[in-house]
């Protein structure tokens, strides 16, 4: 029987290369390891949020009682939190832009609400100059985001550590 | 023709930790009433189904909609606390769309993309297959109604197989009703 995330289809195919280079790694480098790895790509929607004002706005997504400022959440941090209320995130600490930056994943479903949160937290408060939006159309009866992918966290974050750590 | 999104469905991948199959599948039983299926097919028990799609890798789909379902991420919890520490289970309910296409015209209408016989003989109900239609990775399983099949799409792409899905069945009619 063949694996599923090996059968991926062509508009997939970064997600099945990175479950076959992943597939090689368990069976080949490491058998003796106990890792399970299985493609979450399509499972969550990020977005980066970028700028100086990028902590305030995340923090207008944050339910109460969690602490992302500079001292409890430092450059790099990686980590879980409660958005919206209750919707599961995970919240990234990186910049690409040397601004202040945080990338904020959300369940993919969610992923629709999350920006439209984003957008009216900024709209409130004119704290970012720009949006950038990474999204597709909704299909009649299918909402979707596109989501990014996080395979590619070790590489980028050894990338980010060579950067000068920001305020 | 009838296509009807099923939403708000929990799924789950769940990936048998090393050397823990006999457990797992022990736990599975006492916790969900069924053993693991060890081929590519489905199997139905209390709450949720498991489709084998690898070895020691399923795909758990709760099983109906409904006040006690167990919607989302509530399934990979519920499986999480269970299963404990015999078996990977991350949340894949916002990485896949699932779309239930019943009729007497579904298998003609999926024989004009998915390149797997679909015949009752070879897939009866509780059969499940990995494959693709229209180039997209998809995943397809029937339950006990042998007119309607089970297709489970990767979300980025969902645009894409709408238009395969209505444009092939233009000629038989479909009707898009919403799950109850």
């Amino acid at each position: 029987m063949s694996s599923g995330l090996l059968d991926g289809s062509k508009e997939n195919q970064s997600q099945t290369n990175s479950a076959q280079h992943l597939e090689f790694c368990q069976q080949v480098l490491w058998p003796e390891l106990d890792v399970q790895t299985v493609s979450v790509t399509e499972q969550w929607a990020q977005y980066a949020v970028a700028g100086p004002n990028a902590r305030k706005v995340i923090e207008a997504l944050l339910d109460p009682g969690q602490d992302i400022s500079n001292e409890a959440f430092l450059y790099m941090a990686a980590g879980a939190f409660a958005v919206c209320g209750g919707a599961n995130a995970r919240l990234f600490r990186l910049s690409f832009s040397g601004e202040l930056a945080y990338e904020i994943a959300v369940p993919a479903q969610y992923g629709d609400a999350l920006i439209r949160a984003i957008v009216e937290a900024d709209a409130r408060r004119n704290l970012l100059p720009a949006l950038c939006r990474s999204g597709r159309r909704a299909s009649p009866c299918l909402s979707s985001l596109h989501a990014q992918r996080l395979m590619d966290w070790p590489r980028l974050a050894a990338m980010a550590m060579r950067m000068a750590p920001l305020a | 023709m009838i296509i009807t999104e099923q939403a708000c469905l929990g799924l789950a991948t769940l990936a048998v930790r090393k050397g823990q199959d006999a457990k797992l599948d022990a736990l599975v039983r006492k916790s969900y009433g069924v053993a693991l299926p060890s081929d590519s097919t489905m199997v139905q028990g209390k709450a949720l189904s498991f489709i084998g799609y690898g070895p020691g890798q399923w795909l758990a789909v709760s099983r109906t909609l409904g006040a006690k379902a167990l919607e989302n991420e509530a399934l990979a919890a519920d499986l999480a606390m269970r299963l404990k520490a015999l078996a990977s289970i991350p949340d894949q309910s916002g990485g896949r769309a699932v779309l239930r296409i019943s009729g007497p015209r579904a298998r003609d209408l999926l024989a004009k993309g998915l390149a797997i016989d679909l015949d009752s003989r070879v897939f009866p109900p509780g059969s499940a297959v990995t494959s693709t239609i229209s180039h997209l990775g998809v995943q397809v399983w029937q339950g006990s109604d042998p007119q309607a099949y089970d297709i489970a799409i990767f979300r980025s792409v969902p645009d894409s197989f709408w238009c395969w899905l209505t444009d092939s069945s233009a000629e038989y009619g479909y009707e898009v009703v919403a799950a109850t």
